[in-house]
């Protein structure tokens, strides 16, 4: 017979006992039982990367504040020359970043809020009814993969939640201020994020055969492997793969900016930067839909290697 | 007791669960047993419960789904006084917790989908409900896989979903001692709690279950809370379980489990017997005669397959775990009783031919039943249709002097 769980393993809920509990369910139910989830032996693990997490939430926000890009001068001060010397180039053209979490997710957040800051400022509303179509999309492509519903439609409501407070002049109008509060939200945030992982991962499905030799030679797994481990599960970073991915699926160019130590033997150094262009890599379609407002990135992030954040352009 | 606490290697292997599988799964009760226009969904666990009670038909055919499809009315007319315990259950739970819970917060509307998914989907293979107080707490009972030493199995256990489900995984812990997990330990999978890396938000606890019921017949490799028992033991396990669900928990858990387990006895195939152990007094409780008498012809049967096992069959359960895990996964489930009768008559023929023998075995017997219920169905009609007119005529008074004459 089994013997109650707390004669067995009494020590390992106290070992750990300063972390907080990961899965913090009401005090009724742990009462009901005879015995409580925190026993069990795999917890303190769970507890470690909770409390990992903790530690990394309290020193960035999921999206900071507006910050000049002197800032970032400064964190490099007695650091590589190269990356003064094109922090200094940076300045030219852009004027402010905006840090992110480094949680994994940093990408996403980034889009996100840069995106729907485009919106707020811009109230561009045709672009708000294309995205939306291609979101409903996003939606066909993912059951047409076999998907079941409600494992995806509640991060999608979120998103065009978000997306429809953004557009002025209604009741669940937001301003500035509350959607930055919405991206620091927890909920909110972690759910767009996952709204972004299943757009990504349904569009590098769908479009398997374009995106497996980019999947062969960065991870050395299939389509289906990749998008299990290292698209869909949050905290999973993101590569070239993932924003191509995402700016086609939700036809959002993207500018990413390179900061690193990269240099030419010339001795000028340049600041590279790419535009993820959707439809640029299906030409047959892409061709006939670009339009020039479709292939101007007013989305911008900093690619400092490993991290992604906001740049604003002067 | 077995102990492999220092052991930390777990099975780090990804179900292989296919989607577009997944989906064939989840629609298939309402297809495949009857035509699915059939009335409105809150009867669905009333069909699927219902249907068991003729184990050994074949349900291909279209005049028994016609008897049916006919006598389902009838129970629906008559008030649904058949519904299931378990549909009713479902119905409970579910009410309560939108009452109780506030629909706005994402975890509970999300679990809410999956009950709700869960009722209108049941599986043959496992039934899951969460506490009526607390839908973070479901109790479960999956059947051992078939064609393994689990089969015939009833197997409880209890989810746990966390506060931000579905961004971390579920928790299970078996109830049932089995003989592949310990019990009343958190089950080391990697669709579980311990790898949290692994988990994705697009599975769910059906997924989580299947992949449960796909592990099963897997060797254990030494992790954590699995048990390695011979396949006597878990046999024997296999029988026990059906007996009585597990006591475990408040009053109110209690009477989910055992709910849940009279649905799951209605599901389940006999737990094939070995001659010696035959006729030991397993009969499960709301067995009908004819499940009695199934049951007799199926130790008979299998009586050669258990003195001649056969090794390639047992080996690649053994070795291609990848391919039990699919079958599990994917088909099985469909299958239901009939399906298990005619895989125990193919046996002795040692079997991998097996579509058809298996259509001949459906055509040889199914004409006697089916005229059997061709006859009832035209009996019950005609006894119908003389009522109504009796009423018909009564209520217009023409002929209720001469009806009365006698």
């Amino acid at each position: 017979m089994e013997k109650p769980l707390s004669e067995q393993e009494p020590a390992v809920g106290e070992s750990s006992g300063s972390c907080s509990n990961p899965n913090p369910i009401p005090g009724s139910i742990a009462a009901m039982d005879d015995f409580d989830w925190a026993s069990f032996r795999d917890d303190d693990i769970m507890q470690q990367h909770s409390a990992i997490r903790a530690e990394e939430a309290a020193k960035v926000p999921f999206v900071g504040d507006k910050e000049p890009l002197s800032s970032l001068a400064a964190e490099f001060q007695s650091g590589n020359p190269i990356l003064q010397e094109k922090i200094k180039l940076l300045g030219e053209q852009y004027g402010a970043l905006r840090r992110t979490r480094g949680d994994g997710n940093c990408f996403y957040r980034s889009f996100m809020f840069s995106y729907l800051e485009h919106i707020l400022e811009s109230q561009d509303k045709a672009e708000v009814d294309r995205i939306v179509e291609n979101i409903e999309q996003c939606k066909k492509t993912l059951q047409g993969l076999g998907y079941v519903d409600f494992t995806f439609e509640d991060f999608f409501s979120v998103f065009i939640e978000q997306l429809e407070s953004v557009v002025q002049g209604n009741e669940t109008s937001i301003s500035h201020e509350e959607l930055l509060q919405r991206s620091r939200d927890q909920m909110i945030s972690d759910y767009v994020v996952m709204f972004f992982r299943f757009v990504t991962s349904g569009e590098i499905r769908k479009r398997a055969e374009f995106f497996e030799p980019f999947i062969a030679g960065l991870t050395n797994s299939t389509v289906d492997q990749f998008c299990k481990a290292s698209v869909e599960p949050m905290g999973e970073e993101s590569d070239h793969v993932h924003i191509t991915a995402l700016s086609d699926a939700l036809g959002v160019p993207i500018r990413v900016v390179y900061l690193d130590r990269s240099s030419c033997d010339s001795g000028t150094l340049n600041i590279n930067h790419h535009d993820f262009v959707p439809g640029s890599n299906s030409p047959q379609e892409g061709a006939a839909q670009n339009s020039d407002a479709n292939t101007t990135p007013f989305v911008t992030l900093l690619y400092r290697p490993g991290h992604y954040e906001i740049l604003y352009p002067k | 007791m077995i102990q492999n606490s220092h052991s930390r290697s777990c099975h780090v292997l990804v179900p292989q669960i296919e989607r577009p599988k997944l989906a064939n799964l989840v629609g298939h009760v309402s297809s495949s047993h009857l035509p699915s226009d059939l009335g409105n969904p809150s009867v669905a666990p009333l069909r699927s419960v219902f249907v068991p009670k003729f184990p050994h038909l074949s349900f291909s055919s279209p005049k028994l789904a016609e008897f049916l499809l006919f006598f389902t009315c009838l129970v629906e007319y008559s008030g649904g006084i058949y519904r299931a315990p378990a549909g009713r259950a479902i119905e409970r739970e579910r009410m309560a917790a939108e009452d109780k819970y506030n629909r706005k917060n994402p975890a509970v509307k999300r679990i809410l989908q999956e009950v709700k998914e869960m009722q209108s989907n049941p599986s043959d293979d496992f039934m899951s409900l969460p506490l009526e107080e607390n839908i973070f707490e479901w109790q479960f009972a999956i059947l051992g896989p078939r064609d393994s030493e689990f089969e015939g199995g009833i197997y409880h256990g209890r989810i746990q979903l966390p506060a931000d489900y579905p961004f971390n995984p579920p928790s299970f812990m078996m109830l049932t001692p089995n003989g592949r997990f310990e019990t009343q330990t958190k089950i080391c999978l990697s669709i579980s709690n311990h790898h949290p890396e692994h988990w994705q938000p697009s599975w769910s606890v059906r997924t989580a279950l299947v992949a449960l019921i796909a592990f099963m017949p897997t060797n254990p490799d030494g992790a954590l809370g699995s048990l390695d028992y011979k396949k006597e033991e878990r046999r024997a396990l296999a029988i026990k379980s059906r007996e009585a669900p597990p006591k475990f928990g408040a009053p109110e858990r209690q009477k989910l489990i055992d709910e849940i387990h009279q649905y799951m006895l209605s599901k389940a195939p006999p737990v094939p017997q070995i001659p010696s152990t035959a006729t030991t007094g397993e009969a499960p409780n709301d067995a009908a005669s004819e499940e009695g008498q199934m049951e007799a012809s199926d130790s008979n049967t299998l009586v050669p397959a258990e003195q001649h096992p056969h090794p390639e069959l047992e080996q690649r359960i053994v070795e291609d775990v990848r391919e039990v895990r699919v079958n599990a996964a994917a088909g099985g489930i469909r299958l239901s009783f009939s399906a298990g009768v005619r895989l125990s008559r193919r046996v002795p023929a040692a079997a991998i031919d097996e579509q058809a023998q298996g259509n001949e075995a459906r055509v040889q017997k199914p004409p006697m039943d089916d005229r059997l219920f061709t006859w009832a169905a035209i009996g019950l009609t005609v006894a119908i249709v003389i009522l109504l007119v009796k009423k018909f005529l009564k209520s217009h008074g023409v002929a209720a002097g001469y009806l009365d004459i006698p």
